[in-house]
């Protein structure tokens, strides 16, 4: 996620631990995965009045399919609860919910979505992505690297 | 006038620093004022402001001490009462004191709220003290205790110069002075 607004400038950074889960029925080549939510983290940074600031979405879910041989199957969407940001200041936190900022009361969610996978190198992809948050889209890139052995 | 100071009167440096000082301590209390009748970004961004101008004044209180320490002092008029003499040297002390202490209680609070203090947005300063939410509440009365205090401290300093140039009609106000003339 990376916005920009006056002097906020946040930027987002997603760790997740994900577990293969079933393939789905119907012979989809793209494994579905799991998120591991005690382990992941979405974080998110901001520079305020020269400051700089971190925080993190504690609430977010991932629908995350993925094979390597199969790239145009897999899929990743991220759906994180604006609401439930954690700057580590509730007076800060509630500033951040705020109308001119993420205006939670009318965008309580923001979702990442993307289609296209494409590999960069051993163990690391990168996805095409746009992302609706509020009133404008975004369209981004997300770097992803794979960890782990499976 | 000189740029350092004589034993007649303050130079213009040591003048220059006192009345921006000055400038920026009235500013100050204008932004705190103002930034608590805000809420949101924007009490922020005036509390922003606040913090960097008080780095400057502690960047001020530096350069001024150190040229202090390095130049003459004008000494007090040898006329004055003890009792007199006690109030002067002890409102100058503490208003040097002052202008360390409140810039660095401000700038602990912030590190203790978990707010870092940068200068004008150019630079960011290093927290003094990790995140400690008790910390940050006895920084912020003791910021405020020190504000009144400095309130208190600078208008018997301004008594005590206005004493100086009507009741006692000597030099000490006219040689902080930068237009004025000292027989």
């Amino acid at each position: 996620m990376i916005r920009r607004f006056g002097l906020l400038r946040p930027l987002a950074a997603l760790a997740m631990l994900l577990t293969a889960g079933a393939v789905a029925a119907g012979g989809a080549a793209a494994p579905s995965y799991a998120l591991d939510p005690g382990k992941s983290t979405l974080a998110f940074a901001f520079v305020q009045a020269g400051g700089h600031n971190q925080g993190r979405f504690p609430k977010f879910a991932v629908n995350f399919s993925f094979a390597d041989d199969n790239l145009a199957a897999s899929h990743l969407e991220v759906t994180v609860d604006i609401a439930a940001l954690d700057s580590g200041d509730k007076e800060r936190d509630d500033t951040l919910r705020e109308a001119d900022l993420f205006n939670v009361a009318k965008f309580p969610q923001a979702r990442f979505t993307a289609a296209q996978i494409t590999k960069t190198g051993a163990g690391a992809y990168r996805q095409d992505a746009h992302q609706a948050a509020r009133l404008r889209r975004r369209s981004g890139r997300l770097e992803i690297h794979r960890m782990g052995g499976q | 006038m000189q740029v350092r100071n004589t034993t007649a009167r303050w130079g213009s440096v040591a003048q220059f620093l006192h009345w921006l000082i000055v400038a920026l301590i009235i500013t100050q209390v204008i932004l705190a004022l103002s930034a608590e009748q805000l809420h949101g970004m924007a009490k922020l961004a005036m509390l922003a402001r606040h913090k960097s101008v008080g780095i400057t004044i502690l960047m001020l209180a530096l350069v001024r001490l150190a040229w202090r320490l390095i130049n003459p002092t004008p000494p007090l008029p040898l006329t004055l009462k003890p009792y007199e003499r006690f109030l002067a040297n002890f409102t100058h002390a503490a208003l040097y004191v002052l202008i360390f202490a409140l810039p660095i209680t401000g700038w602990i609070m912030s590190s203790a709220r978990g707010f870092p203090v940068s200068w004008f947005s150019l630079f960011q300063l290093p927290d003094l003290v990790t995140k400690n939410r008790p910390l940050y509440e006895a920084m912020q009365e003791t910021h405020e205790a020190l504000a009144w205090t400095l309130g208190a401290v600078a208008l018997l300093h301004l008594l005590g110069a206005l004493k100086h140039h009507f009741v006692l009609k000597d030099t000490v106000l006219r040689r902080m002075l930068p237009f004025s003339k000292i027989p």
